[in-house]
């Protein structure tokens, strides 16, 4: 493969199996930096399961995987992040009952000379990422405790979190999942922010109308491959939307899938 | 008309501080230190109601002081292993571990203070035990730490062959006096609990240790995401509390100038209690180390509290049981009314950032 001197993530072959399910089935892409490039599939595509692997959450039964041009070997999260590899998941990765400060800066704490956690810096920053994502509302602090968050609150962490320390690749799993109109444009705006930064930028979504405001390239995913690849100057976002509707009717007509979907989706969310 | 109302309101909250006034957030940030220690001061007054004389004396807190820091020490090692979402119930049969091989060296004839060593070192290991069989092979702690007690306890035994082993000739030594000896009629003891308490919690709430412990403890999936090393993390906290339950071993053993092989039986109960009357909930992510601080001088006040009363001893489980019970309902009253607020805010915050249904 030719790799270009910008090539931030280059998958080939990759195969996960759960319990006998293939979650993801021989997927090869590539994302370059500048770029956003779009995963687009049904429930049980294997979009979730494809995001762990990336980030080092599971390790895929074959296939290679390069970040950065180098050919990934031994991956783990800690490992992911310090090639720079920043995700929002779906379940935001945030906890409950700790302070939003807490959870931005969970894993890279920042300490005194003492190696104690500064909590002052951390909260000023915090402050200062929260309100860079557009928060507003005094009600939220850096002192709140996420458990008393909405849902849009808690995405802007996770993506106030990820934006702030991504350097090569950031990972959007359903970014714009249950959120208000308001909080998608500023959401979709950081992606294209991202995206000018030079940042290679992997958006997963449902919503079609979501990925086509910011996407470059689109990557239909069905049953754990990559079905097809569009650019954006090769199709109109009406035509995308018929074209997935096409592909999922297609799907929902082979009989014993839904079950082992659904075994695959909750296995890879455990 | 509901609607109308609703945003009418809505401007409201921007002002109204995120920070109140400075005792209420204190009270937020800390309830269950709050409600630990006015549940202990409550408690402290209805015995001194029953004979307030006896209360004016120092030597009873003296001779609170002698048995409270080795509670004291488990209940703040304890804390690390509940907020985790764990618990260990292993730490008894490891302070009789601990003692069994302080005494055994010190009889051997080896130096008092390797005897010490030791006997951490064994707790140490006991616990990392734990440790690895909770976080590496997956298994329940729950049961396998009372598998491990009845494990370290049988072993004892055998080792022991159930006699105990007198120390008097440790009396007076420079360990002795290290551990168990009096500086101005309070004992040394006391010094360890204060001691294991401050570095507990500055662990627990200022170190990255005690910040994975509870992020861990709140959403174990979200703090393998973080590269958070979950199962480091449980591995070192179940050493924590075997180390921890070695130096009592030492202590309970200079006490006592004297090994028996169910020294660290006595422990469980109270040394639990200690970690929930404190106000560290079972559900783990959240945890306070001053409040098991507090709640291990609860319970230590309680078997003194009895006897001042007049009752006797029989009545000491009753009271127990009372003192645990009531805690936990003073914690959940006062976690309601430092939440109310806090929602009450956010149910009037208006759209700014709500989700889309």
């Amino acid at each position: 493969m030719v790799a270009s001197g910008n090539r931030v993530l280059e998958l080939d072959g990759i195969t996960k199996s759960f319990g006998g399910v293939r979650a993801v089935d021989g997927a090869s892409f590539h994302v370059d930096g500048g770029e956003v490039v779009c995963l687009l599939g049904d429930n049980g595509a294997g979009k979730s399961t494809l995001v762990k692997i990336i980030t080092g959450v599971h390790t895929p039964d074959s296939g290679q995987m390069s970040i950065n041009g180098e050919l990934i070997k031994r991956w783990n999260p800690a490992r992911a992040r310090d090639a720079g590899v920043q995700t929002v998941f779906q379940d935001r990765s945030l906890a409950g009952r700790q302070t939003v400060a807490r959870n931005i800066f969970m894993g890279r704490e920042l300490t005194t000379r003492f190696g104690l956690i500064d909590d002052k810096r951390q909260e000023a920053e915090a402050e200062a990422l929260l309100r860079g994502v557009g928060f507003t509302s005094k009600a939220l602090s850096a002192r709140s405790e996420v458990l008393n968050l909405s849902g849009g609150e808690r995405q802007g962490i996770a993506i106030a979190r990820a934006m702030h320390f991504a350097a090569r690749l950031l990972i959007l799993d359903e970014p714009t999942e249950s959120m208000s109109l308001t909080q998608i444009r500023l959401t979709l705006g950081f992606t294209r922010a991202a995206r000018d930064r030079g940042i290679a930028v992997l958006l997963i979504s449902h919503n079609i109308a979501d990925a086509y405001a910011v996407g470059d390239r689109f990557l239909v995913l069905d049953r754990g491959r990559v079905l097809e690849t569009f650019h954006k100057s090769e199709i109109s976002e009406g035509e995308l939307v018929r074209f997935m509707e096409h592909a999922n009717a297609d799907s929902a007509g082979t009989g014993s899938r839904t079950t082992s979907e659904r075994q695959t989706t909750q296995e890879s969310s455990a | 008309m509901m609607a109308t109302t609703r945003f009418a309101k809505a401007p409201a909250p921007a002002e109204p501080a995120r920070r109140g006034p400075g005792g209420r957030q204190f009270f937020r940030t800390h309830r269950e230190l709050t409600s630990a220690a006015t549940f202990f001061v409550a408690m402290l007054g209805v015995f001194a109601l029953a004979n307030p004389g006896v209360w004016l004396r120092g030597d009873i807190f003296a001779a609170v002081a002698t048995t409270m820091p080795q509670l004291m020490i488990l209940s703040v090692a304890l804390v690390f292993v509940v907020a985790l979402g764990e618990i260990d119930l292993s730490f008894p049969s490891i302070i009789t571990l601990g003692s069994l091989v302080f005494a055994s060296a010190a009889t051997a004839g080896i130096q008092p203070s390797v005897a010490v060593l030791l006997a951490l070192l064994a707790g140490l290991g006991a616990g990392l035990l734990n440790g690895v069989l909770v976080a590496y092979l997956g298994l329940s702690s729950f049961v396998t730490t009372l598998g491990m007690n009845f494990f370290w306890a049988g072993l004892i035994n055998i080792l022991s062959n159930g006699s105990g082993k007198p120390l008097q000739f440790m009396s007076g030594t420079a360990e002795f006096n290290a551990f168990v000896g009096t500086v101005f009629g309070i004992p040394v003891q006391l010094f360890w609990g204060l001691a294991a308490a401050a570095i507990g919690g500055l662990l627990f709430s200022k170190h990255k240790f005690g910040a994975y412990v509870r992020f861990a403890g709140d959403n174990r999936e979200a703090a393998a995401q973080l590269a958070v090393p979950v199962r480091a993390i449980k591995v070192a906290s179940f050493s924590y509390v075997g180390l921890s339950a070695g130096l009592v071993g030492v202590i309970v053993t200079l006490v006592n100038v004297n090994f028996y092989p169910n020294v660290g039986a006595g422990l469980l109960l109270p040394a639990l209690a200690g970690v929930f009357v404190g106000g560290t909930p079972m559900f783990g992510g959240v945890g306070t180390i001053a409040g098991a601080a507090i709640g291990a001088i609860t319970i230590s006040f309680i078997n003194v509290g009895i006897i001042t009363s007049g009752l006797s001893g029989f009545w000491t489980d009753f009271v127990y049981g009372i003192v645990i019970v009531l805690s936990l309902g003073v914690h959940r009253i006062a976690e309601r009314f430092s939440f109310r607020p806090r929602t009450g805010r956010n149910k009037r915050e208006p759209a700014a950032v709500t989700p889309a249904a």
